[in-house]
């Protein structure tokens, strides 16, 4: 008897598990709320810096990564973005601490653990819990202030813009603006309440205890940069861009070169009526800005 | 026996040649044939497996939505819009077991394993995967 109550049980449950995985799979807002708590801290890190590599190395050649934002949600649009730029600002931050010379090139790209292993022996993989931390640092680090990879990030999020109106909203709203102000970043204009915060948010989740046990830990990192602070570092910017000596910080074509990324930027994101008059402050302002 | 097979995790074996299946070198022409034999021998499975009684419980694990070019898909699937494989494979991954899901978006990231070939599919999956897994 207690045999046969035990095999009903168990019979029980797995119609139960059945019917509870048949709902999940059905129900794409259950699914999306439940996925969204089943990927750990790390795993969503590391897809953000994969993300940041693939744009900064390939800018405008990342075409099926625009293609795969493309087809995702307004939500998809402005958490990609969202954690690309904060990373992007994490490499400013560096590039302000510890005023590294700005350079056209890299000579590490060449460096095979930079550009990834294409097609090679199967690779380890390391479960120090350091290993994002320190893959992080040494990525931003050899990436800072180049011009190349600075040049790399405006073309692909300039040819992402040009997708969709539903794309540029949620580019806008992700704050992708930010990326023309971080392209004169010099001595006088660090964009320090933008970096300043993003590199408190990360000191934060470093040192919040447990925070690999915790599958849906901090995720101030996937939110927007808001566009109260953008614009009150843009209206810095339109002034001291019109200062020469501010635009001698990039020699040669450097500055020209910048001005005119950064304008096809701004003109693909605000292209559209809609996206201009919910913006028009901002647009103003980043018009001043680059037609100084 | 394929009851078996099944019960013994052949389809979890599956899932990680899948993960690592890309960092396997062809770079000389023996690796090449190597690894394509390996590519071979796990179409055959799949191929015997989907002759058996539990094919549908065999559709519905994780492997046979991620890995395209191993697993055919059954009838019913291919009538199924294109824009679906972002969310099939984000359901996938959210049925696999967590550390396959680490292990894949780690050997991206390290292996770079996007490339920019337009035309190759596992690329166009190796972003999707990135764009999940950042959910």
């Amino acid at each position: 008897m207690i045999w046969g109550t035990w095999r009903h049980a168990w019979i029980s449950w797995n119609l139960l598990s059945e019917a509870l995985d048949s709902l999940l799979f059905e129900n794409p807002l259950i699914r999306f709320n439940l996925r969204s708590q089943l990927y750990d801290q790390e795993i969503v890190e590391l897809a953000f810096l994969s993300t940041l590599k693939f744009i900064v190395l390939s800018g405008s050649s990342a075409r099926h990564l625009m293609n795969v934002v493309t087809l995702g949600s307004h939500q998809d649009t402005v958490r990609v973005f969202s954690g690309v730029i904060r990373l992007w600002l994490e490499c400013v931050s560096i590039q302000t601490h510890s005023a590294v010379r700005a350079t056209q090139y890299s000579d590490s790209i060449s460096s095979p653990t930079f550009e990834g292993i294409s097609s090679g022996t199967a690779l380890p993989v390391n479960e120090d819990p350091r290993f994002y931390a320190c893959e992080k640092a040494a990525f931003l680090s050899k990436i800072v202030n180049v011009d190349k990879y600075i040049y790399n990030i405006i073309k692909f999020a300039t040819d992402t813009a040009e997708q969709n109106t539903a794309i540029r909203w949620g580019m806008v709203e992700a704050g992708c603006l930010a990326l023309v102000l971080t392209a004169f970043v010099n001595d006088d204009f660090k964009l320090s309440s933008l970096t300043d915060a993003v590199e408190k948010e990360g000191r934060k989740r470093r040192s919040k205890p447990g925070r690999r046990e915790t599958p849906d830990a901090d995720i101030s990192f996937l939110t927007p940069i808001p566009s109260t602070t953008i614009n009150a570092e843009a209206s810095r910017l339109s002034i001291l861009i019109r200062n020469a000596k501010f635009r001698a910080t990039w020699e040669g074509q450097r500055f020209n070169t910048r001005r005119a990324l950064s304008l096809s930027l701004v003109n693909n994101l605000l292209w559209n009526e809609d996206v201009a008059h919910e913006h028009v402050v901002t647009h103003a302002l980043f018009k001043k800005i680059l037609e100084a | 026996m394929a009851e078996t097979v099944l019960e013994a995790g052949v389809l979890d074996l599956l899932l990680r040649v899948y993960i690592i299946f890309p960092t396997l070198s062809d770079a000389e022409a023996d690796d090449a044939s190597q690894k394509m034999a390996l590519l071979d021998a796990c179409r055959s499975v799949m191929e015997v497996l989907s002759l058996s009684p539990q094919i549908e419980a065999i559709s519905n694990h994780p492997v046979c939505i991620l890995w395209t070019s191993c697993c055919t898909q059954p009838p019913g699937y291919t009538t199924e819009p294109a824009d679906n494989t972002l969310l099939d494979r984000g359901t996938a991954w959210s049925r696999a077991d967590k550390s396959c899901a680490k292990r894949r978006m780690t050997l991206i990231y390290k292996g770079s394993l996007w490339n920019s070939d337009i035309h190759d599919m596992g690329d166009m999956e190796t972003c999707m995967d990135i764009v999940e897994f950042t959910k």
